[in-house]
């Protein structure tokens, strides 16, 4: 099914640049809520930090809560933005023009929210510095490379400082657009930021061999980032079911899910909040559909063979664990919802075509995902901690604070600020990827039938 | 000497084209003028000159030097503080892969981008003649021209189809 | 034509190709005949090097069957995983697939030669009763917990079961993607096929059960290769725990598949004289998925590697022995160089994968990497003795036994004998889809663009 209606330039200017240029009323009110939230956040971390860290729901055996779920959640999102953007890139597939902005500065925030969890979290985040870094100060006292703890930050430092890169590099033409469309000091901020940019066939051609490869660069760091983050748990062998091979994809997997889906999420919320019916379409949607369907099975199959290689083991403490996870109150109804909403309702409606072309399932049903897969994230990280061991003499059941919470609800609303600032900066939508496609799309005439085909470069 | 612009509709894009073949035939090489687009057209559609650079050399040394760099940060702080934890030697070659690998990485990354400004002849504080309509879908085709040419190149844009001539001088 | 003087390959007429493939149909060479000749011959030797084994062996004895299992964990991997490619080409409507699809799909009944493989070597493992299998099942007397009690028939039934799915899937996948050039076939010698005429309707039918089936395919391979590397390798070991290894043996699958198609692809473009249909863009479309297979391939393999290295339980450090760097270590260092370190190299450069030979010397490491591969673990699981299988943990990693004449002899027969069905089809059937050829060649025309030319790919749907 192809929907393309090839506009002419300056209307995508200027729908792709309309709250760029002047920004509704309504943006302003939900960037002002969303402010007061990131606010009253930020003074409960200060707050969390001045009294210390005894103020979380953290105690033993569980120190890691839900600051260390959200850690891993959003974590996995940012993986959507540059796998979706890389692996539809270096495919070439055509229907990815829209997406791949909006999934990459995805990537940015979510990966720059993520990594403010475990600082928060260390309760004195300054110690962080020479847990994490080379950084000696004559003591004589390095970090100790061989902990994963010292792998996270070398993992995300890099995963961000690429993916930053990345939408930069992307940015450089469509600066260039708002160049010539501003004047006073805005025009003079975006002409610095353009470079001197004309739209040279070298310079054209250089960012269409930028985006290949720095795609092929950043695929594998993508991989590298949750695998790490998933051997922080799965290099421990005191902790029932933590000591997994199957980790490090299965959390790369399950984050590819979760964050696919955020960006389904997030394209539908442009659509609907900017008006860009004619640039995300019916098509997109139904592509990303079809695409978290092979990746939502994909996930099953990881989380079947993980579950089942508990049992595999036949020893009683893995079994034990299951049982808590799985059989367990308050774990049980948690276990229920995250099954139902990560896979068995929408996984199976994504199959019929009539739900992948209407937008507001698709909205709703990508939305759940993400609640299921918080909650896997949940399920993963606390019972395994909470199950008594033998050596554990302080042990009861982990609640999240009031504090703990809010800090998570303020991750949110701080991500959801972050990319409504950035909406109004520059364009969701790359101008010239859409210029492209409309350059490059022809039909082929069969018989009576037009069919709508591509110009490519063999 | 003046710098020319040529601007063609988008639609018009074969005049553009016409107009390259044009200035070929008035004696100016595809090294003497530049089309300038708002978006990517494919390689050689104005028969411009084809693009040679080395933009794939600069990943890999960007990658060998973050694997340097990663090697010897990591081997260099473990010998200084030779702590041995979990039964694991001073040297952990896996643990050490881990970060040599993020620093190979990293390396590669920050060189290719390096390497695509350097490439691409960016940041450019004076980029030459331009005219806001390229971002708006015309194509451009400019020249440095001595000034009593000015009229005949003029003349020869117009007739390919120009939609409007810049001359800067 | 592009600036640098580069030119889209000239599209060719439907009824143009039609006629070629339908007249080379019609002979059968004699370099043909004598590759048939040396793949039967092989096959023969490999069956003798079967009765030879069981009578001087028999089947008491799991240690002299490591490498038949390992042809079987082989073939699973390449030959019957060639067709992976193709089913996840097609259902991204990939067309570049189209000049390789029959013959990889042809490679699917490679499944033919596992079952045979397969029927005898599930009569040398042990009952699933009170030792670590996915049937979770206690006698009851061995004080395991959470077992399920006895399951009739595990795991060699479910295993037979599932594998028979497979061979059914890959004969039914071949018979309906072939079925419109069978009916074109056979009305060339004057063979009147009445059930196919071509209709719009019969079309439809044709191309979504070809999908249909093939995710039948495809999901059953990966299920089976999931269950035949756990019950087959796995759970002979005592210790070895590695939740990933299924999933690996998928990927391995995958690279495997792949390396298949392109050195087929080579020779079918060098030998059977195709350079009008196989171009060097093919090769160069799928080195990429091929250097990413190899990636993947060092990821999963790695995944594993560093959880037992970190972890320094003794339990796990001798499974490592065992696969990694003790008796077989010459075998695990083969495959790591040629599943990863080698095709990795090769691969890096884009003027290797924009070549036709790049490529396939690339699939060939791998080909013979996967091979080392196996017999690592195959081999290496299979020489743990019965005795010690329902224990914990391996606390005597047993010596290596390297292959003898027979081994070679089954292994090669093997081997041969999935070839050689591909062979054998491919005068029944031509080794080039006609039919979805045609499809594609009427969706691609070469056109000038401005001042260069273009290809123009039609997208139906």
């Amino acid at each position: 099914m192809q929907q393309r209606v090839a506009l002419p330039h300056p209307q995508i200017n200027a729908d792709l640049l309309k709250n760029v240029l002047k920004a509704p009323a309504w943006y302003w009110g939900i960037m002002a809520f969303l402010g007061g939230v990131v606010i009253f956040g930020s003074v409960l971390v200060a707050y969390l930090l001045n009294k210390g860290f005894g103020l979380s729901g953290a105690h033993r055996p569980v120190m890691w809560g839900i600051l260390i779920v959200d850690f891993v959640f959003w974590i996995g999102i940012s993986h959507a933005g540059v796998m979706l953007s890389a692996i539809l890139r270096l495919s070439k597939a055509e229907w990815r023009r829209p997406a791949t902005r909006a999934a990459e500065v995805l990537t940015v925030f979510s990966l720059m929210i993520a990594a403010l969890h475990p600082v928060v979290h260390a309760g004195r985040p300054w110690r962080i510095i020479y847990w994490s870094f080379p950084y000696d100060f004559s003591r004589g006292l390095w970090v100790n490379i061989r902990s994963p703890l010292v792998w996270d930050p070398s993992a995300i430092f890099t995963y961000l400082t690429g993916s930053t890169l990345f939408v930069i590099v992307a940015l450089i033409p469509d600066m260039a657009v708002i160049r010539d469309r501003t004047t006073g000091i805005r025009h003079n901020i975006y002409s610095v930021m353009a470079m001197g940019w004309r739209g040279t066939p070298r310079q054209w051609k250089l960012q269409v061999v930028a985006g290949f490869l720095l795609s092929a660069l950043l695929l594998p760091v993508f991989v590298s980032v949750h695998s790490i983050v998933s051997w922080d748990f799965a290099v421990m062998i005191g902790v029932e079911g933590y000591h997994v091979t199957i980790f490090a994809p299965y959390f790369v997997i399950g984050a590819v899910l979760s964050g696919v889906s955020a960006v389904v999420t997030m394209m539908i919320l442009m659509k609907w909040m900017f008006g860009w019916g004619n640039y995300i379409r019916q098509e997109h949607i139904e592509n990303l559909a079809k695409l978290l369907v092979v990746i939502g099975t994909g996930w099953l199959y990881f989380f079947f063979v993980e579950f089942i290689f508990a049992l595999y083991s036949l020893e009683s403490q893995e079994i034990a664990l299951r049982e808590l996870q799985a059989f367990t109150w308050p774990y049980w109804p948690l276990a229920l919802v995250f099954i139902f909403l990560s896979y068995i309702i929408p996984i199976p409606m994504w199959m019929f075509p009539g739900v992948r072309r209407n937008i507001r399932i698709m909205f709703w049903s990508s939305l759940v995902v993400n609640v299921g897969m918080w909650l896997e994230r949940f399920l993963i990280i606390v019972p395994g901690l909470a199950r008594k061991q033998v050596w554990t003499f302080d042990w009861s059941t982990y609640h999240p604070s009031f504090i703990e919470v809010m800090i998570v609800v303020t991750a949110y609303a701080l991500v959801f600020l972050l990319l409504l600032t950035f909406a109004k900066l520059f364009p969701l939508i790359p101008l010239f990827d859409i210029k492209e496609g409309d350059i490059l799309g022809d039909e082929i005439v069969i018989g009576k039938r037009r069919v709508p085909a591509l110009r490519v470069e063999e | 000497m003046a710098q020319m612009l040529g601007l063609f509709k988008e639609e018009e894009a074969e005049a553009a084209a016409n107009a390259t073949e044009a200035l070929e035939r008035a004696g100016y090489s595809n090294e003497h003028f530049e089309v300038l687009t708002g978006s990517p057209y494919p390689e050689g559609a104005f028969g411009e000159r084809e693009v040679k650079h080395k933009l794939y050399v600069f990943p890999f040394m960007g990658a060998l030097l973050g694997l340097s760099v990663a090697l010897l940060l990591t081997s260099a702080t473990q010998m200084a503080y030779p702590l041995i934890v979990g039964g694991k030697p001073i040297l952990s070659m896996p643990a050490m892969t881990i970060i040599a690998y993020e620093g190979t990485m990293l390396g590669a990354i920050l060189f290719t981008v390096m390497g695509i400004f350097f490439e691409s002849r960016l940041p450019n504080p004076s980029p030459g003649i331009y005219d806001p309509r390229i971002t708006a879908g015309y194509i451009g085709i400019t020249l440095t021209v001595s000034d009593d040419r000015v009229n005949a190149v003029d003349q020869l844009f117009r007739r390919a189809g120009a939609a409007d001539v810049v001359i800067q001088r | 034509m592009h600036s640098n003087g580069h030119r889209p390959a000239p599209a060719v007429a439907v009824s143009e190709f039609t006629e070629d493939i339908v007249g080379r149909q019609a002979i059968t060479g004699p370099r043909y005949r004598r590759a048939m000749v040396i793949l039967g011959g092989l096959f023969v030797l490999g069956v003798i090097g079967f009765i030879v084994r069981a009578v001087t062996d028999g089947f008491d004895d799991r240690l002299p069957w490591g490498y038949l299992a390992a042809t079987a964990g082989y073939l699973l991997t390449t030959a019957c995983a060639a067709p992976l490619a193709i089913i996840g080409l097609r259902a991204i409507k990939a067309h570049w697939r189209r000049p390789l699809a029959r013959l990889a799909e042809l490679y699917s009944l490679g499944t033919v030669v596992v079952l045979a493989i397969f029927v005898p070597l599930m009569f040398l493992i042990p009952s699933a009763v009170d030792r670590r299998t996915m049937y979770f099942q206690s006698s009851g007397t061995s004080g395991l917990p959470g077992t399920l009690g006895r399951i009739p028939g595990a795991p060699q039934a479910y295993d037979l079961a599932l594998l028979i799915a497979l061979v059914v899937a890959a004969i039914g996948l071949v018979w309906a993607s072939t079925r419109p050039d069978r009916v074109l076939l056979g009305n060339r010698r004057g063979v009147h096929r009445g059930r196919w005429w071509g209709s719009i309707k019969q079309w439809r039918v044709t191309t979504v059960g070809i999908g249909l089936i093939g995710a039948i395919y495809f999901v059953t391979l990966i299920g089976f290769n999931s269950m035949y590397s756990l019950d087959f390798a796995m759970a002979l070991v005592p210790g070895w725990k590695d939740a990933i290894f299924p999933a690996f043996q998928g990927i391995t699958a995958l690279q495997g598949g792949l390396a298949t198609v392109i050195v087929s692809m080579y020779v079918l473009r060098r030998f059977g004289k195709m350079e009008r249909y196989i171009h060097m863009e093919h090769f160069w479309a799928a080195s990429k998925p091929l250097l990413a297979f190899c990636l993947l391939w060092f990821y999963f393999g790695w995944s594993t590697f560093i959880i037992l290295w970190y972890g320094r339980m003794p339990v796990e450090q001798n499974v490592m022995q065992l696969l990694y760097f003790g008796p077989y270590s010459v075998f695990f260092y083969g495959a790591f160089l040629l599943c990863f370190v080698a095709p990795f190299l090769t691969l890096l450069w884009n003027s290797v994968r924009k070549s036709c030979l790049g490529p396939t010397v690339a699939a060939t490491f791998i080909l013979i990497g996967n091979l080392s591969d196996k017999i690592r673990l195959y081999a290496g699981s299979w020489s743990v003795p019965n005795e010690v299988i329902t224990d914990h943990a391996l606390e005597v990693v047993p010596a290596a036994r390297y292959p003898d004449a027979f081994d070679i002899m089954m292994m090669a027969g093997g081997i041969a004998g999935a070839i050689f069905i591909v062979l054998w089809m491919a005068r029944r059937v031509s080794i080039i889809s006609i039919w979805e050829m045609s499809e594609g060649l009427r969706l691609r025309v070469v056109r000038p663009f401005l001042r260069t030319h273009v290809s123009v790919l039609g997208k139906p749907e």
